[in-house]
């Protein structure tokens, strides 16, 4: 058989295999015909075949070229992995990915550096004033110290608050974002963005407990503090990860042992981000209304045990498990 | 970008070695031990469709930016959320749903694939964006930095995320190839248990293969060149045709080649 009688013979074959692939690649919601399903899976086990004639048999770029293309794409739709189980992804987030975590150095790194720097700068600006002038500026004290001249209990609209938890979200959970992906430099970026921001509130909170706006800015900060310092945390402790995946590589390369790290290191920071956009509704609808101090301090104790609950119950109920690395569990 | 960089010249028959292109070619092997190629995206065209998509971005963000002020602050809060996901997740879900086009992906021609040639899953997609806010740090843009010194053209989110970005060539050629031979008119002119060495018919087949882009004297004129040297070297008269004969000597190797 010729170039052109096989490429004549194939050609309805082949547009048939591009259209197989086209409708594969539209909507997955739409119910697949199993039949259809098996003609593809035929006609691409074919089109691999015609390529392996085409490259030995010497064709015309141009045929092989197209060959090439064709059979990656059904390749790739062939072999992809969509299968997704909502029982999986329920245990995964209530089990796998705070046992993980818990378990995680990184994690306990980043809580320690966290707290101590916070709970250190905060006691240097409260013993020396002029520590806090030096760290962040007259400006920036004055204008906190303005913020909180009035309680933050104030009858706002809702429409206030909502635009108020919307900047939460955009500006917090963005910031969080900015110091999980930092860990790619070896974890660095998220080092210097956990460090800064443990620093800068903890001169603030320093610096605003001796102050004469102390009650209001406690009132203020009360209820949304456990979910969104938590979440600066998980962040950073996400970005560690990653960096530390490209230090101890666990016998893979530096690059393979990123790569399957990084899916570990995701969950976190998406759990960070829950948290974060959490906080901002707290934030933006409970610290700042007219409920009384005592339901604020509830709601910050409430949060805090539900966190302390997350993180501790998968590990009392299902014990350690068998390692941080379970391919099963990425 | 060159097609092929030939290191061996002259009449070696049969087996000559030919080094693999020097050429930014991805060669992947499938379960049915077939290998497949793909054409890597490099930083000119992906810089490119990430301008397009920002573009988009900020049109899509003013727009509703605009919207949104009119009704008031009541609605802002939705905006500034909706930015945040957008920002950070709508090229995200564009790749996911888009079979890894985003509109600019789409408008140059590239595709974001797993290293291993399938499809990118959503964990990958999110990882490869989010990263972006390194890759695109200004002053080093350390993305363009990664893709010079990885061999597959990587960013830091690609590395992390175990992806690659290919042209999809489709944008250039769609549908099948054109069945590319002429009428064997000038077969019996070709000495019998005459094979073609390898080269010649690689040659061969680039000619028959873009012969019918030519005109009939330019297909002449060229196929001549090969011609001539073919008919000294068999001493036999000229072909009146050398267009038919050289689509002769190709069909008739590639028919041993395909028994």
């Amino acid at each position: 058989m010729t170039v052109e009688e096989m490429v004549k013979l194939h050609a309805a074959e082949w547009q048939a295999l591009e259209d197989d692939i086209a409708w594969l690649r539209g909507p997955s919601f739409r119910r697949r015909e199993s039949q259809r399903i098996l003609g593809f899976s035929r006609r691409y086990r074919a089109a691999c075949s015609d390529l392996a004639l085409a490259i030995a048999g010497r064709f015309p770029p141009e045929t092989t070229d197209y060959l090439h293309q064709l059979v990656a794409d059904a390749h790739s739709q062939l072999y992809r992995t969509e299968s997704f189980s909502f029982v999986d992804w329920v245990r995964s987030l209530v089990v796998v990915v705070p046992r993980r975590i818990v378990t995680d150095p990184c994690f306990w790194i980043a809580l320690g550096l966290f707290w101590s720097l916070f709970l250190g700068a905060g006691a240097a600006a409260i013993l020396r004033p002029s520590y806090a002038v030096d760290l962040v500026g007259t400006a920036t004290l004055a204008k906190m110290e303005e913020m909180y001249t009035k309680s933050p209990s104030s009858a706002a609209s809702d429409a206030q608050r909502s635009m108020a938890t919307g900047f939460y979200v955009f500006n917090n959970a963005g910031i969080g974002l900015r110091a999980f992906v930092g860990g790619i430099l070896g974890g660095v970026g998220s080092l210097v963005i956990l460090g800064s921001n443990a620093v800068f509130l903890g001169v603030i909170f320093g610096h605003m407990l001796t102050s004469p706006q102390r009650a209001n800015f406690v009132e203020f900060v009360t209820a949304h503090g456990p979910f969104e310092l938590t979440a600066v945390v998980l962040s950073a402790a996400a970005g560690l990860r990653l960096g530390w995946a490209l230090l101890d590589t666990r016998g893979w390369s530096r690059l393979e042992s990123l790569r399957r790290t990084a899916p570990e290191a995701l969950s976190t920071a998406g759990l960070a981000t829950v948290l974060f956009i959490l906080a901002a509704f707290i934030e933006g609808f409970v610290s700042p209304s007219t409920l009384p101090y005592r339901v604020k301090a509830a709601v910050a104790v409430g949060t805090a045990a539900a966190l302390v609950a997350y993180f501790l119950a998968p590990l009392a109920v299902f014990g350690v498990g068998r390692g941080r690395t379970r391919p099963d569990e990425t | 970008m060159a097609a092929h960089t030939s290191t061996v010249r002259g009449d070696h028959p049969g087996m000559a070695e030919i080094r693999p292109p020097l050429d930014t070619v991805l060669v992947l092997v499938s379960p049915e031990n077939i290998a497949f190629e793909y054409r890597l995206a490099g930083p000119a065209l992906r810089s490119l469709a990430f301008l397009i998509d920002l573009m988009l971005l900020v049109a899509v963000a003013g727009t509703a930016w605009l919207l949104f002020s009119v009704t008031g602050t009541a609605l802002m809060g939705f905006y500034l959320a909706g930015l945040f996901f957008l920002w950070w997740g709508g090229t995200a879900a564009f790749e996911v749903l888009g079979n890894g086009q985003t509109p600019g992906k789409r408008a140059v021609g590239i595709r974001v694939v797993s290293h291993d040639g399938l499809s990118i899953n959503v964990s990958q997609s999110i990882l490869r964006n989010l990263i972006r806010a390194i890759d695109a740090a200004p002053p080093f843009l350390p993305g363009v930095v990664s893709m010079v010194l990885t061999t597959r053209m990587q960013r830091l989110g690609d590395l992390a995320a175990g992806t690659i970005v290919v042209v999809d060539r489709r944008v250039t050629a769609s549908g099948p190839p054109r069945a590319a031979s002429a009428p064997n008119l000038a077969a019996e002119l070709i000495p019998a248990g005459f094979t073609p060495p390898l080269r010649l018919l690689e040659a061969l087949a680039d000619y028959v293969g873009r012969r019918r882009d030519l005109g009939p004297a330019r297909r002449q004129e060229i196929a001549g060149l090969a011609a001539s040297r073919l008919v000294a070297a068999w001493g036999t008269s000229a072909s009146r045709d050398d267009d038919a004969l050289l689509c002769a000597v190709y069909d008739r190797a590639t028919l041993e080649r395909n028994r």
